[in-house]
């Protein structure tokens, strides 16, 4: 009882501080070109042919390059080894179709799935249902309620369409139309997958989310779509969670109009700029390091989710309501949870961190990566 | 600061789900997710919210249980028998399981489920194997070439009759060989060639006997060669002797009454040259020398007397012991002996009541049927004089005392060089067998392989006779078999060409050219055989001559079911050229193309064990008759054919092409006829010879029609043997066994509620032994056994040559029954995939051998190419390979008997003399295990 | 924990090494559907390197934390096998039509495998360890645990092996199974198998089809040594009820991998070594220690108690242990059906 009514209690505060937050951001500069970041943002040009289904399609030569910074899965086990690397993405779009295009350096092609090997693999990632005032589902696999689906291609041209509520729920679902294209020479991967736009508007029905989803059968009224990736290097034993994955990032269609509440509701612009050292400072002081391991943490606990490469792999505000509101986007793996009444906990300790001091944390925490 | 992790488990009623999916078993094929959305699964450990997806192995489960079933036993030269349950899906044999059915005979007796091996469980499997043989096939290049050409059944047929008619116009009958070899044993599928072949008075050779399966040493004691227990009689036993015999790997089936006998009290030891898997389950385990058992048989049966550990009373009556024997010629005293016209089959001992000499009761020529003493009480020991038929003189002696004396020259101590075993050893196992009140002595297949293997049986025989093992109270076992009366009239109709197993082998290819080279240090074979080599080839000669052996004239057509004559034969490169070269037709009936079917003019393809109807009851090692009841549903494997069809056609076509060329009948001189007819009052008796009726053979070889198929004959069998009595065919078929009843027993009855002993009949009605003397025979003096010194249980050295290093050994396989199964590749999968020697570590070292390397195996007949298997199990000096490896799977396609000579025992070439003589229970052995090899990396 | 717990005791005082199970099970599952590599049960001589090659030393399974060590995933030409192939229509020239094409060159060629270099599953059969006459080995059949800790459940990220509730048989969903091979490695008994023609992994099912009809696991059933005992733990009518609860001389191979089998073993006896002259000493062949090492502590103690009830009935005196291990009647092994489905 106690506990409930002090969550309850924080709860109405989180939410209203968050909400000035946002109008305070109105006014704020695009999200996605926050400075000194760069492949936030994936811009897919329209062509008036089709949309290309292999990687040496002269189609691409137009589209530019945006360089999506890759991070090992360590917040859970089984985690792959660390090293950061990148796949440089493009993307283009047709009338019915949207194509994207990955490029990975893997100087050791692994083609089959067979005993003890495993296939070069690519995927993205979509949320069924974002917008504005709509979490993103956790960069893993999604959470409960908040499913992705999953475009998967392994190596010898194998292409899986799945959805996912969370580890381990990874889920087969029927997605039709989808091609793609994997090309190895010296080093290098490079793979495309074709999907119908129908297609993904019809990810929202599949999912019975209700908004469904907010980049629609046409383009020009859709502007922002969330995107991950996900890199697996089957020569290091990469499979399930043993890869590499990005944070969430943002295809834009050309000429089409971004929905400016949505682009404010992913604002990171806080009351007063928080500071990182604070940040780092007040974690010593909270006995983090009990739970996570991050640079500099003496032991190694797995007790939370590995933080070495928070910043990298999260948004500044899903960072912030970790904190906060840590039963609100637990990581979905039994370990970091209970069940009381039904409900799922977090066993991240019940939040006592002042908004500023959290904002503080965030802003070390972005410099994880 | 951590909450702790409570968790919650929901549980759904799984018992309630399986009853439902039970009845809708649908399948879900290979699944992949059916599911809508994710599953979110909370604590596998304790539930699992959707286990649907668990048809997938149910299904697969109701696919290999079929949509039909037969019973099947598997007939090949395994005296297993075991009753199986066989699936067929759709007409394609799934899988086999055993009918684990057998009813308990006691409560107190373990029951005799799941009878069956791992070659049995995959039958269905090997059926199908890529070496089957599917289409008669005509040889279209070499002999041996593997070129052929398909041909029709009718083509196959004609031509092959065409070419027996012209043999038997030529040659007569006697240039005919239809020989069904050991890979058919059962009496169903065997009738069908011995009929032909009986009517057209063909030439057949005795397997047990080619292959080396006669207990000779048996014979000589016992009159029988298969004499001792039903093997769930081990469970009773106090004391088990394995000798030469490896259960764990040879009798799959029975072996668990061994370890339950341990288990209820017994004590087991084995005897035998390695450490075998037998051995890992006994109380001790005795490591003797290869080829030295009859020093160690003779060592054990000195330690009796020296201890007098002996029971005379048994002695006196069930043995010939107390017989008198001729200080001066070594012979019995006989009745002719002391009166002009006396029986040479009257025996004499020295009664000790009356001190007189006296007849022994019981003997052949005795003309009573008991062993009872009455007022006798034969003397054991002692010399004595009798008057001889002019008056002289007679000195005699008892065959106990001859037989102690000829032990005491191999006492423990005195033959432990030769045997490798300490004398404490010797003499405890010694005296807790003479002690245990039921001790069992069960000899192998292997011993018999050695050439003074019938030494050491007569041997062992002597020890279990000395300590009153007998029947009930254990004793000699060698391999049990049933009595099957009735079976004449279906089997052999007409007399025909029966001879020699080993002794015709030997002479058709000229096996002798082998064992001249292989033993050519003369010095060094007859110190150890008694004879020179030459001398034995001669006894070979008069063997036949004297007709102690039968031996034919070399046939020229062979129609071969079921042998594998190429495989099995000694110093078979050398034997294969001899035999072919002598052969002008060969035709062999197989269901696989086996290394002897390969060197075929024609290849008739036969069914296998799931595929015709069968029947098996003779095997002794339990009372269970199986029968072979098909799935109704499953299809022929190719154009095979039962082996009854095969002769049925084959006897069409023959009667059809003599017909033709206007020779209705054959006269066949060989064998005789005596008709009694009654001329007005007197009765005149008139003696023709045989004829060869080829104008009736079908309306004869089918019984006047009666007997057209192989169920026939299942049925006819069931209805004429009296053993299978009260059964009726339909209950047979419907259960696919019978239990044999008590008249299935030779020389005890078969009690439904007592394991089997041979010999209470002797035992207890004191009815005499099928020897000569009435009695267990413990002197011989027959002019072989008097010229080697062996009238009574001796012990001889091996014969391997010193030469070479190696001892060479092949002790039966787990993986095939001989040959059949060998290339199976899920047998092979279980060994090393290929032909494999064992070598012990320091022989292997010394040759710069490693475990895995591939190594030649050589001496002065032959040599073939293996791969090394380094172990520890066995001893120095030796070389052990499981035996019957085919030899189209060695390199150069030369097998492992191009490196074995072709020997023989002299004293199993003897005959003509009281119960030594040819036929079912006196045929000498294919010696296997005398010959010595060097190893090099190939 | 599941509601009830179904195993199975192997006495190995009664296996021949005959295989008649591994062919058993072959034959039900594993000869088809990409499985042919596949031995869901093996027997294999110990000491040896056993099935997979070297599984004792592949890692996997728990440490004394209870944490998951690391395993690897075998082999399959090193370790597994290939599934033999053999050259049957080369070298006996005949096919699927009868004659096959001839062969080409000088030699014709032998019957043997088609890969020159090949390993089997049983490849140091009958060998062991020690020196003439004191050698000694004995045989070792294995099937999949069906542990109440499985580290194979354990180690699946996806939670698509789990532990049926009502007679505790481990299953691999094989509608959820990945391939990720997680338990592959985590399995310290190495008895779960990818299948590379389905990109699931599978393992042994306790046969629970035939188990739901009231029959007993094909390798049970059909065991001619008659070695195998099942039926539920908490059946005290059950001979393993007898042999693992009440006179617990049955127990589970390498307790030390923290995984709690419930398959249980009745650990070997063994004839007495010779000393230098040949005398019978009383000093068994298979050291203690490596006993002790396969089947943990309580071993020794087993080893007597087998023998003191033993002579008990060589004095002929009644001993409920040793009837239990003869098995009078086979039927009587299995104690399978719950009264409920013999239709009390």
């Amino acid at each position: 009882m106690m506990m409930t009514r002090a969550f309850g209690y924080i709860y109405a505060i989180t939410t209203a501080l968050l909400f000035t937050a946002q109008l305070a951001s109105v006014a704020g500069a695009d999200p996605l070109d926050e400075p000194g970041k760069s492949g936030e943002l994936i811009v897919a040009s329209m062509t008036n042919g089709a949309a290309p289904e292999s990687p040496d399609d002269p189609a691409w030569s137009g589209a530019g390059f945006a360089n999506i910074e890759l991070y090992p899965q360590i917040s859970v086990q089984p985690a792959s080894a660390p090293g950061k690397s990148e796949v440089k993405i493009k993307a283009v779009y047709s009338a019915g179709e949207l194509a994207i295009y990955a490029e990975w350096k893997d100087d050791q092609p692994s083609l089959k799935h067979d005993i003890g090997k495993f296939p070069d693999s690519f995927a993205i990632e979509f949320p069924f249902s974002f917008g504005a005032g709509k979490r993103l589902p956790y960069i893993g696999m999604g959470d409960p309620g908040q499913p992705v689906a999953v475009i998967l291609w392994k190596a010898g041209d194998k292409v899986e369409t799945l959805e996912a509520e969370g580890f381990g729920s990874l889920t087969p679902m029927a997605l039709d139309g989808v091609k793609a294209k994997g090309v190895w020479r010296d080093g290098v991967w490079r793979v495309t997958i074709t999907l119908k736009l129908a297609g993904l508007a019809g990810l929202a029905g599949l999912a019975g989310k209700d908004g469904g989803s907010k980049f629609s059968i046409d383009p020009a009224n859709s502007g922002l779509l969330p995107v991950a990736f996900a890199v697996w290097r089957g020569d290091k034993q990469e499979r399930d969670g043993k890869k590499s994955l990005s944070s969430w990032k943002f295809l834009r269609f050309t000429g089409a109009a971004p929905d400016p509440e949505y682009i404010k509701s992913l604002a990171w612009a806080p009351e007063g700029k928080g500071d990182a050292k604070k940040g780092k400072a007040l974690m010593i002081s909270a006995g983090c390091a009990d739970c996570h391991t991050y640079p500099g943490s003496k032991e190694k606990p797995t007790d939370g989710p590995n933080l070495t490469f928070a910043g990298g792999i999260h948004r500044p505000q899903y960072l912030l309501d970790s904190m906060l509101r840590p039963s609100l986007v637990i990581v979905p793996k039994s370990e970091y949870y209970t069940i009381e009444e039904g409900k799922k906990e977090s066993i991240m300790p019940d939040p006592y961190f002042t908004k500023k001091d959290a904002v503080n944390i965030v802003e070390y925490l972005r410099t994880l990566r | 600061m951590k909450k702790k992790n409570k968790q919650n488990n929901s549980k759904i009623n799984r018992r309630k789900f399986l009853k439902v999916s039970g009845i809708c078993g649908l399948g879900l094929g290979i699944p992949t997710s059916a599911l809508g959305k994710a599953l979110q699964v909370d604590d596998p450990l304790r539930s699992y919210p959707d286990t649907k997806w668990e048809d997938f192995y149910r299904d697969e489960l109701v696919k290999t249980e079929g949509t039909s079933t037969g019973f099947a036993f598997h007939c090949s030269n395994c005296q297993g028998n075991c009753a199986w349950q066989v699936s067929s899906n759709d007409g394609v044999a799934q899988r086999e399981e055993q009918l684990a059915q057998y009813p308990q005979i006691s409560w107190d007796i373990p029951d005799a489920n799941p009878r069956g091996c791992n070659k049995g469980a995959i039958h269905s499997q090997a059926m199908y194997e890529k070496d089957r043989l599917l289409y008669p096939l005509k040889r279209s290049g070499e002999r041996g070439e593997g070129k052929w050409e398909k041909i029709s059944w009718d083509q196959a047929l004609t031509e092959i009759s065409e070419r027996i008619v012209d043999t038997l116009q030529e040659k007569g009958p006697g240039g005919l060989m239809i020989h069904t070899g050991t890979g058919i044993l059962s009496q169903g599928r065997r009738a069908g060639p011995l009929r032909l072949g009986s009517l057209l008075g063909s030439i057949r050779i005795y397997p047990s006997s080619a292959v080396g399966d006669m207990f000779t040493g048996a014979t000589l004691a016992l009159g029988v060669p298969n004499v001792g227990h039903s093997l769930d009689a081990w469970f009773e036993m106090d004391y088990i002797l394995l000798w030469g015999i490896n259960p764990n790997v040879t009798r799959i089936p029975d072996a668990h009454y061994l370890w339950e006998g341990k288990y209820n009290g017994a004590k087991i030891v084995t005897i035998a040259p390695d450490y075998n898997p037998t051995s890992i389950h006994a109380d001790q385990w005795v490591p003797v020398q290869p080829g030295s058992d009859s020093y160690l048989a003779m060592s054990m049966v000195s330690v009796v007397f020296e201890e007098g550990l002996y029971k005379k009373d048994f002695i006196r009556e069930q043995t010939d012991l107390p017989f008198l024997v001729r200080l001066d010629n070594r012979k019995l005293l006989r009745e002719n002996d002391m009166k002009a016209d006396g029986s040479d089959e009257k025996f004499f001992f020295w009664d000790l009541n009356s001190d007189s000499i006296k007849q022994a009761p019981g003997t052949r020529g005795s003309g009573r049927d008991t062993l009872r003493l009455g007022k006798i009480k034969p003397a054991l020991e002692g010399e004595y004089n009798v008057t001889g038929k002019d008056g002289e003189t007679i000195a005699v002696t008892t065959v106990f005392e001859l037989a102690r004396a000829e032990s005491s020259r191999f006492t423990p101590e005195a033959v432990r060089d030769k045997t490798g075993i300490h004398p404490d050893v010797v003499r405890d196992i010694t005296r807790e067998f003479s002690k245990a009140e039921k001790a069992g002595l069960t000899v192998g297949f292997s011993i018999h392989k050695y050439a003074w293997g019938i030494l050491t049986c007569w041997a062992q025989a002597m020890l279990c006779a000395l300590t009153g093992h007998t029947a009930d109270t254990g004793g000699l076992d060698t391999e049990s078999q049933w009595s099957l009366g009735g079976i004449g009239p279906l089997t052999s109709p007409k007399p025909a060409r029966f001879e020699s197993g080993f002794l015709s082998e030997w002479m058709s290819g000229k096996m002798w050219e082998s064992m001249r080279s292989h033993y050519d240090n003369d010095r060094e074979f007859k110190e150890r055989a008694g004879l020179g080599v030459e001398d034995v080839i001669d006894l070979a000669q008069k063997s036949i001559d004297k007709k102690w052996l039968t031996h034919y004239e070399e046939p020229e057509a062979r129609i071969i079911f079921a042998d594998n004559l190429f495989r099995r034969n000694k110093s078979s490169g050398h034997y294969k050229r001899e035999v072919l070269g002598k052969t002008k037709l060969y035709v062999n009936v197989n269901y696989r193309m086996d290394s002897s079917a390969e060197f075929a003019d024609y290849v008739l393809p036969a069914i296998s064990h799931y595929e015709g109807w069968d029947i098996r009851g003779e095997v002794g090692y339990h009372r269970f008759v199986n029968l072979t009841v098909p799935p109704a549903d499953l299809k022929p494997v190719g154009e095979t054919k039962s082996e009854w069809e095969i002769c049925s056609l084959l006897s069409d076509k023959i009667q059809d092409i003599a017909k033709a060329r206007g020779i209705p009948k054959i006269e066949d001189p060989e064998f005789t006829v005596t008709k009694k007819t009654k001329v007005g009052k007197k009765e005149v008796s008139k003696t023709t010879p045989v004829m060869r009726d080829l104008d009736t053979l079908v309306s004869d070889f089918t019984m006047k029609g009666k007997v057209k198929n192989d169920k026939d004959v299942v049925k006819w069998l069931i209805e004429n043997v009296p053993a299978f009595k009260p059964w009726k065919f339909e209950d047979a078929v419907e259960r696919g066994f019978i239990v044999l009843n008590k008249d299935a027993g030779f020389t005890s009855p078969l009690y439904a509620t007592k394991p089997y002993h041979s010999f209470e009949t002797q035992v207890y009605l004191r009815r005499p032994y099928p020897t000569l003397s009435g009695r267990q025979q413990f002197y011989i003096d027959q002019e072989v056994f008097l010229k080697l010194g062996a009238t009574v249980p001796t012990a001889r050295r091996s014969l391997h040559p010193s030469k070479f290093p190696l001892k060479f050994y092949t002790p039966h396989t787990r993986w095939g029954i001989h040959s059949t199964w060998r290339t199976s590749k899920r047998m092979l999968k279980m060994q090393r995939g290929a032909p494999h020697v064992s070598i012990c570590p320091e022989d292997a070292k010394k040759r710069g051998i490693k475990d895995g390397d591939k190594i030649r195996v050589l001496n002065d007949i032959g040599e073939f190419i293996a791969m090394a298997k380094v172990n520890p199990n066995v001893q120095a000096g030796t070389l052990m390979m499981d035996h019957a490896w085919e030899p189209h799977q060695f390199e150069k396609r030369e097998g492992l008997n191009s490196a074995v000579a072709g020997v023989l025992s002299p004293l199993e070439l003897a005959g003509g003399w009281g119960h030594l003589k040819f036929g079912a229970q006196w045929d000498g052995n294919q010696i296997a295990l005398e010959s010595a090899v060097e190893v090099e990396k190939a | 924990m599941s509601k009830r717990q179904i195993a199975m005791v192997m006495d190995l005082n009664k296996c021949i090494g005959c295989q008649t199970c591994t062919m058993a099970c072959k034959t039900q599952w594993t000869n088809r559907n990409g499985r042919d590599y596949m031995y869901w049960n093996n027997v294999e001589t110990a000491p040896g390197k056993g099935y997979p090659r070297g599984w004792q030393e592949s890692g996997g399974g728990f440490n004394d934390e209870g944490e998951l060590k690391e395993g690897r995933i075998p082999s399959l030409t090193e370790d597994y096998g290939k599934p033999l192939e053999i050259n049957y229509e080369e070298a006996l020239g005949i096919g699927p039509d009868g004659p096959s094409t001839p062969w080409t060159g000088v030699t014709r060629p032998h019957l043997k495998p088609e890969d020159e270099k090949f390993t089997t599953p049983n490849w140091d059969e009958d060998e062991g360890e020690g020196e003439f006459p004191n050698s000694f080995f004995f045989y070792l059949p294995r099937i999949c645990n069906h542990c109440s800790n499985p580290a194979c459940l354990a180690s699946c990220p996806r939670k698509a092996i789990y532990k049926r509730e009502e007679d505790g048989i481990v299953l691999v969903d094989q509608s959820r199974c990945r391939g990720y091979q997680h338990c592959v490695a985590g399995c310290p008994y190495k008895k779960v198998y990818f299948n590379p023609m389905f990109s699931r992994s599978e393992k042994c099912i306790f046969c629970y089809p035939r188990v739901e009809q009231g029959k007993p696991p094909a390798c049970a059933k059909q065991c001619p040594g008659r070695i195998r005992f099942v039926g539920y733990l908490d059946d005290e009518a059950s001979p393993v009820y007898a042999l693992v609860k009440k006179w617990k001389v049955a127990v589970p191979l390498r307790p030390d991998f923290g995984t709690q089998p419930n398959v249980y073993y009745v650990p070997p006896l063994s004839p007495p070594k010779y000393d230098e002259q040949g005398r019978l000493t009383d000093k068994p062949r298979i050291p203690i220690k490596l006993l002790t090492g396969l089947f943990g502590p309580e071993t020794p103690r087993i080893l007597e108690t087998l023998k003191i009830e033993r002579e008990k009935k060589k004095r002929g005196e009644p001993s409920e242990l040793m009837d239990t291990l003869i098995a009078y009647r086979h039927d009587e092994m299995f104690t399978i059906t719950d009264e409920e489905e013999q239709g009390f």
